[in-house]
């Protein structure tokens, strides 16, 4: 039991550790592509449309739609929620989801929607998965139909490697 | 007697040819006078009038909504437009939106439909740090709507966003990139 917990802990820390380097990124620019943009003034929000990718650092985002939001006299970016086919790749590591949220302000990024996240040949799926930037540490949460589930490969060729 | 009769005849036919060589050199010397020259500068083709310094406020409901001025406004009857050189457009925003101060090397302003396309180095700027630009803009009155089909480029705080096609809607300062669009936003607003 003692062994399951620890690759469990392992597994986690490995799958979403590399989101640590978001730390360090969430001063980079954020560079988003798109085919469409809609802007309102009023809702302070900007909605890319159509095979989107966000890059900030070297993590890039791909979605259908992503709505930024901004606010305060220096138009901070306060939230940047994804809708549809949700992928985000850092290096080998990759989370999919069909929604996922990301809050600067909070350095946390929650993804749902059935969310994943792939590191090798390891995965780990739950109902919600919530990424601390600053921490570096992840919370995989259950739901009632959905229960966290690990396939960890403790003599993987990723061990001992950050993810 | 008769050689008297004769004497006033004569008298009377020299009269007569005195007074027609008076008349002829009164007519010929006021063909000889120069026409004066015109003070006014010929307008070219197709200009009905022309006008420096245009301006010409839009209201509605008693508000401005816009205000277009320009160096010099040609205008052409028949196509019911004025075509302006040196155009500057203020756009009033409701609700505390503020100004936007656009500017185009020329323009041409549609009378009827009180449309307006800017040409040219066309660069709008708001009291509020936005501003866009592209090379041409069209103005939908009906739709109180910046239109173009071309790349355009918008400014703010913090952000700088590109795209072909724009539609940017004066009154409430919503606006949507059409294609191919690209958007950097730079954390901390610089």
């Amino acid at each position: 039991m003692r062994r399951i917990v620890s690759c469990l802990a392992l597994l986690l820390a490995l799958a979403t550790a590399g989101y640590a380097a978001q730390g360090g990124n969430n001063k980079e620019p954020l560079k988003i592509k798109s085919d469409t943009l809609n802007t309102d003034n009023e809702k302070k929000t900007a909605t890319f449309e159509g095979k989107v990718v966000a890059r900030q650092g070297d993590m890039t985002l791909y979605t259908d739609r992503l709505v930024v939001t901004y606010s305060g006299p220096n138009n901070e970016v306060s939230q940047v929620e994804a809708f549809g086919n949700v992928r985000i790749v850092q290096e080998e590591r990759q989370a999919t989801g069909a929604h996922g949220i990301y809050d600067p302000k909070q350095a946390r990024i929650i993804l749902d929607g059935n969310p994943k996240v792939v590191s090798g040949e390891d995965v780990v799926t739950g109902r919600i998965i919530t990424y601390y930037v600053n921490e570096q540490k992840s919370v995989v949460t259950s739901g009632p139909k959905e229960r966290v589930e690990a396939v960890i490969h403790p003599g993987g060729k990723n061990v001992g490697a950050k993810p | 007697m008769h050689n008297f009769n004769n004497f006033k005849r004569f008298l009377g036919v020299l009269a007569v040819v005195a007074s027609l060589l008076v008349i002829a050199t009164i007519v010929f010397r006021m063909q000889q006078e120069v026409a004066p020259k015109l003070s006014v500068r010929k307008l070219p083709l197709q200009v009905d009038v022309s006008l420096h310094k245009f301006h010409y406020t839009e209201t509605k409901q008693g508000i401005k909504r816009w205000e277009l001025t320009a160096d010099r406004a040609d205008y052409n009857k028949q196509a019911d437009i004025s075509y302006l050189s040196g155009v500057q457009m203020v756009v009033h925003g409701a609700g505390g939106l503020g100004e936007l101060l656009i500017t185009a090397d020329r323009g041409e302003y549609n009378n009827g439909t009180r449309d307006i396309a800017l040409i040219g180095n066309v660069r709008g700027k708001s009291n509020k740090g936005y501003g866009f630009s592209a090379p041409r803009v069209n103005y939908v009155a009906a739709r109180s709507m910046l239109q173009t089909s071309e790349r355009a480029r918008l400014t703010d705080i913090g952000s700088e966003l590109e795209g072909t096609g724009m539609e940017y809607y004066t009154q409430t300062r919503k606006f949507r990139l059409l294609k191919d669009v690209s958007a950097v936003y730079r954390q901390g607003g610089k």
